[in-house]
């Protein structure tokens, strides 16, 4: 036997061995290679019910969101072969063994259940583990991100989209309220939009079945039950919360979409509450964005401390905000014909690739037209369009010589619907006419920009790559 | 909740990997010794594993007593040897390991002093594997630390072992990034490695990284199992069947808890 081994960096807090010169420990390294626990097997299947939750390539689970309540998995519906959303909330093992908790869960989630609308993410099925320590609901799929995130990624949305948007979530309250139905957890995050800007309401009328089942909201506070950035004041006092409450958490979700703010932000839920029932809104923040005054005024009425001071009911918002939006668009109307003529071209572009959507010959032909167009005209009237145009044809003649096959159908048809309204208009409106980036043509941008840039971004990432 | 294990692997795991190893087996070595098939080929594995295993060989030439450049032309000289004589043509397929074959082999080169003139004369004109300084000052480092050890045959296994943990490592960190986890890879590499410090909990970590606890336990069960792959790929090549694998690693660790 020789000397004691020279002493490295120190010994291993697992084995107790002397670690190398690079501070790792040889026993635990060697010792692995003979672990037959660290065979690897197929990763556990979490499963729920008649849910199995997807896992990513490497074995991990498949998250779409999660959060202090719970998480959100992609998961497979075994019996009825779809997918779904599934939110899967962990019990406090003190109300695991209430009968009581599990009743009142379920009886929330059922009623939460039997809301259906267009606007609203359908709720599938709900129930609990077998041990009592989940509860969980599987949720329709949406294709799409929520607001918080679109905000986050494209900055605040112009007041037209925003109102849109604020329009279909008040649609959904209202078909609540015909259920008596509460989000009481309305908020940027639990607002997913698809790629047509189409709402639909997640989690609806499940804060309170979360709560009942003794899982705990964003910031617990004795019974406080909502995320407090949106939630109305009186969620914080404890007070009998009403479809206003609602309508709060609708206003303040409007406000965020316009300005990429919360009306009123703290770090704690005690400053949280201060700010709300104490501090003015800040109202310089919409100034700052441009938001037309009768929206500025109809966010201030929604934000009142006072239930009583805002809009009585989901249904009288909603008139409200679409009275907003009717301004709006008169005013944009009169201001430009332009516009009007653009959007025109365009719906006509998206109209004719939309016929031709699923008949490749067709949108092949279409696809040949523009291209023509395209190399028919010069550079300098489409200015910084140009490089857009560029980059739709390499994806679409990628594409067809089958180098390319990351685009979904329904992108492609978009992108050659642009195509042919970037060659079409320049007959109908000689002058610059750019669409992407451009805000006075909003309903375009809106249109065009969320379909076509994220495509063409992918496209241009995968063509850097490879060449 | 319920829970479904399947034992088989899957798509992506250790064993659907093992083709990204180089096919430089021990085994192919003999192979070709014996029937003189494929010598570039065995050439080719030979150099390959003797690259990697470089430094327990520096190390016991050093043990021997010669200088820093004594032992740099010595290791280089016999690998020179090893490779033009074939003299893993020789070796006992029965006898099995590289790692022993390697040692006696230079036990005899060593004590063989007029063959050593010899090849060290050819292989100082003529050296078949490159080496590189950083190289060199590694296997250099590594024998320092360990010279205390009077045990020449145990200083090269434990040297060894570092050589081959060091390679498994390298080649799983290569394929975290390729994947783009190398970060991932850095941040889990203690629950492979060990260290000094204790380890942090997973719900510490998972917050950390901003990952739900159960996605970071599967995360440290893959890299596990991976891991484990990547030494055991490893070793077999350095062995001549899969039986040898766990004994080669069992000899190793008990080298390494005598100490």
């Amino acid at each position: 036997m020789g000397k004691p081994l020279p002493s490295g960096v120190g010994v291993c807090s697992m084995c107790g061995k002397p670690l190398n010169a690079k501070g790792d420990c040889l026993a635990c390294l060697l010792r692995t290679g003979l672990d037959h626990a660290a065979v690897e097997t197929k990763p556990t299947v979490l499963a729920f019910g008649d849910f199995e939750v997807e896992q990513h390539p490497d074995g991990s689970c498949w998250e779409l969101g999660h959060g202090a309540i719970g998480v959100t998995y992609l998961a497979a519906d075994k019996v009825l072969r779809r997918r779904v959303a599934l939110k899967v909330i962990e019990v406090p093992p003190a109300a695991r063994g209430s009968q009581a908790v599990r009743d009142r869960f379920l009886r929330e989630a059922r009623a939460a259940a039997a809301l259906r609308h267009p606007n609203v993410a359908a709720v599938f099925q709900f129930g609990t583990s077998p041990d009592a320590s989940h509860c969980y609901y599987a949720m329709e799929l949406i294709e799409g991100e929520t607001l918080a995130a679109r905000v986050r990624m494209d900055g605040p949305l112009n007041a037209k989209e925003a109102l849109k948007i604020a329009i279909q979530i008040a649609r959904a309250l209202v078909a609540a309220a015909a259920h008596d139905l509460i989000h009481r957890d309305l908020k940027p995050s639990n607002i997913m939009l698809t790629g047509d800007s189409e709402v639909k309401v997640i989690d609806f009328g499940l804060a309170k079945a979360i709560t009942n089942a003794g899982g705990e909201m964003d910031l617990t506070h004795g019974e406080f039950v909502g995320t407090p950035t949106f939630a109305s004041p009186e969620q914080f006092g404890g007070a009998p919360v009403d479809a206003r409450s609602d309508v709060y958490a609708l206003g303040g979700t409007l406000w965020f979409a316009l300005t990429g703010l919360a009306p009123h932000s703290g770090k704690t839920l005690e400053e949280i509450r201060d700010g709300k029932t104490r501090d003015r809104l800040p109202v310089a923040q919409l100034i700052a964005r441009k938001v037309p005054e009768p929206l500025v005024k109809l966010l201030r009425s929604t934000l009142a401390i006072d239930p009583g001071k805002r809009p009585a009911s989901a249904r009288e918002l909603m008139e409200a905000l679409e009275s907003c939006r009717r301004n709006l668009t008169r005013r944009v109307g009169v201001r430009s014909e332009e516009a009007a003529l653009r959007s025109e071209a365009f719906s006509r572009a998206l109209t004719n690739a939309k016929a031709c959507a699923g008949d490749r010959e067709s949108l092949q032909a279409l696809f040949e037209s523009a291209v023509k167009k395209a190399a028919a005209v010069s550079k300098k009237p489409f200015k910084r369009n140009w490089a857009y145009l560029q980059t739709m044809l390499r994806l679409i003649r990628a594409y067809h010589r089958g180098e390319y096959d990351q685009v979904s159908d329904d992108a492609l048809v978009w992108i050659i619907a642009a195509l042919n309204y970037l060659v079409d208009p320049f007959d109908l409106i000689p002058d610059s006419t750019p669409f992407l980036g451009l805000i006075d043509d909003a309903y375009v941008v809106e249109l065009v920009t969320d379909k076509t840039r994220r495509t063409l971004d992918a496209f241009m990432t995968w063509e850097t790559a490879a060449h | 909740m319920e829970e479904a294990v399947n034992l088989n692997t899957h798509a992506g795991n250790g064993q659907g990997r093992s083709d990204l190893f180089p096919s430089t087996h021990w085994s192919v070595v003999f192979a070709a010794g014996g029937s003189q098939a494929e010598p570039e080929m065995a050439g080719a594995a030979l150099a390959e594993l003797c690259q990697i295993y470089w430094a327990p060989l520096y190390g016991f030439v050093r043990s021997r007593g010669h200088t820093v450049h004594d032992a740099q032309d010595l290791t280089q000289s016999f690998f020179a040897y090893v490779l033009e004589h074939k003299v893993y043509a020789r070796a006992d397929r029965q006898k099995g390991r590289f790692r022993s074959f390697l040692l006696a082999s230079l036990k005899n080169f060593l004590a063989d002093a007029a063959d050593r003139e010899r090849t060290l004369k050819r292989g100082g004109a003529q050296i078949f594997l490159p080496l590189h300084e950083e190289q060199a000052q590694e296997a250099e480092s590594l024998f320092q630390t360990h010279s205390g050890m009077s045990d020449e045959d145990r200083l090269f296994d434990r040297s060894w072992a570092e050589a081959l943990v060091a390679t498994a490592l390298g080649r799983l960190l290569a394929d975290y990034k390729r994947e783009g986890k190398e970060q991932l890879f850095n941040e889990l590499r203690m629950f492979v490695a060990g260290g000094a410090g204790p380890l942090p909990s997973y719900t510490e970590l998972g917050h950390r990284l901003g990952i739900t606890e159960s996605t970071l336990r599967s995360h440290v069960t893959r890299l596990r199992a991976r891991y484990r792959e990547a030494l055991r790929a490893e070793v077999r090549r350095t062995v001549d069947s899969e039986a040898q694998v766990d004994q080669e690693l069992r000899e190793l660790l008990h080298v390494l808890t005598q100490l």
